[in-house]
């Protein structure tokens, strides 16, 4: 599933990496870049859960056809 | 009462997210939401950001709208406040007259600006809690105008931040010795007042307001501080904190002035009966624990949904983090800093305003704190997180 971030509303709150160390990180601006932009299985519901903690709604999963529909 | 679902009692943050994580695992049963305000939900930490700095479309603060609300099946109630509840019966009475059942309830009605009556008559008075009251005061802050701000919490100094820009002359009032003193500590707080006067923001300390009166044209008003410095202002804002809205649960089971008695999952000591956001009151050690901000409302607002769909207890203490943005500095802060607490920088400097500080109380870890450190910040929030409690 991919994975994507929307760098013009990101603020660099962070929640995304407390929720998913392993796909996301802060650049030297302090804002989000994707350590992975493909994730399956456990990381699937660390990137839903930074999805709902994040304060600007900049992050986004991907579904491509016949995966699950969100 | 059969049917009846949850109901959700205001109408911010933990009322969207709430609801739409409850739909999100799978609950199929009713979900309503009363909302006090005559707004669909939206987010408040613009309000003194963003909001203040340029026209903001309410589009872009939305939490949930009537097209989610429509594709969910949430049932949105705009406008009509709680005013009395029965637990026994399970039923809410609303402004107007309207009673509603429910099955299962989560309080989130939130909180208010405190007033200080000295300043309560004056026209130029303004609180910030809403977005009309963001665009009251945006509409007032020209070029020019002579802003008081009372109260040196982060909305007073956000709000600061956002009037210097805005070409305003600044003057903010602070009844302790330093600003944002109760949260940061007089240390860090002595740094943050170091800040805001280099950046030409009037900043007095240790100062409270003594009487205020109308300016001559009534537009404006003249205010007296205790140490008898008058400041004329032509808009004043109050910001000295918040109260929670429980005057409805007055008579009940969960009536408390200081808001609603509950555990980090939100439950309250009556079964099926949720409180989290603002109105919450969670204590920590006994003492009340810091929730009344998005990060750690949101995390409550994902527990209560979590129990209300069968799932477990989070057992871990709740993620109080909380930012504020002041004259270009990203102030973040994960945990509390007790007025004890040993301050140790552990990246960057203090007198240069761009540092990350360990605090720590008792001889364990209490809080990180940084100030234009996101990245350090955020490294150390996650070794936090992953040290037992």
């Amino acid at each position: 599933v991919k994975v994507r971030v929307d760098g013009a509303t990101c603020r660099g709150y962070g929640n995304c990496v407390l929720a998913a160390s392993d796909v996301f990180e802060l650049d030297d601006d302090g804002l989000v870049v994707l350590l992975e932009d493909d994730v399956d299985g456990e990381r699937v519901k660390a990137v839903e859960r930074a999805i709902y903690d994040c304060p600007t709604d900049s992050i986004a999963l991907e579904r491509a056809a016949g995966d699950e529909a969100r | 009462v059969s049917g009846a679902g949850v109901v959700i009692a205001g109408g911010g943050l933990v009322a969207a997210r709430t609801a739409t994580a409850l739909r999100g695992r799978g609950f199929a049963q009713p979900i309503r939401i009363l909302a006090g305000e005559q707004a669909w939900p939206y987010d408040r930490p613009p309000l003194s950001k963003e909001l203040l700095a340029e026209e903001t479309a309410a589009h872009e603060i939305a939490l949930l709208d009537a097209d989610d609300a429509e594709r969910l099946e949430i049932d949105v109630t705009l406008g009509r406040p709680v005013v009395s509840a029965s637990f026994p019966e399970r039923r809410l009475l609303l402004d107007g007259g309207e009673q509603v059942r429910f099955e299962q309830l989560v309080i989130a009605t939130g909180a208010r600006p405190r007033r200080i009556a000295q300043l309560d008559r004056l026209a130029c008075a303004l609180t910030l809690r809403d977005a009309h009251e963001a665009h009251a005061l945006r509409t007032r802050l020209q070029r020019g105008t002579r802003l008081v701000v009372i109260g040196a919490g982060f909305i007073g100094l956000e709000v600061a931040s956002a009037a210097l820009a805005r070409g305003c002359e600044v003057t903010v009032v602070e009844a302790s010795s330093v600003p944002m003193g109760a949260v940061l500590g007089a240390e860090l707080g002595r740094i943050l007042a170091e800040w805001h006067t280099a950046h030409g923001v009037r900043l007095l300390c240790g100062r409270t307001v003594l009487r205020a009166s109308a300016s001559a044209s009534g537009a404006g008003a003249l205010i007296e501080l205790s140490d008898g410095v008058e400041l004329a202002a032509d808009v004043v804002l109050v910001a000295v904190g918040v109260q929670p809205n429980v005057e409805w649960l007055e008579g009940s089971e969960l009536a408390n002035p200081h808001g609603v008695p509950c555990d980090f999952n939100g439950r309250t000591a009556l079964p099926g009966v949720f409180a989290a956001g603002d109105v919450a009151r969670p204590l920590r050690d006994g003492r009340a624990a810091s929730v009344g901000h998005w990060t750690p409302a949101n995390d409550m607002a994902r527990r209560v949904a979590e129990l209300l769909t069968g799932g477990e207890a989070d057992a871990r203490e709740i993620d109080d983090y909380f930012w504020s943005d002041q004259l270009g500095a990203r102030l973040q802060l994960a945990g509390s800093i007790a007025p004890d607490a040993e301050i140790v920088v552990q990246a960057g400097a203090l007198e240069d305003w761009s540092f990350l500080a360990s605090c720590r109380s008792q001889g364990r870890p209490s809080a990180v704190f940084a100030m234009n450190r996101p990245r350090d910040f955020i490294k150390a929030r996650l070794e936090i997180e992953r040290t037992p409690a």
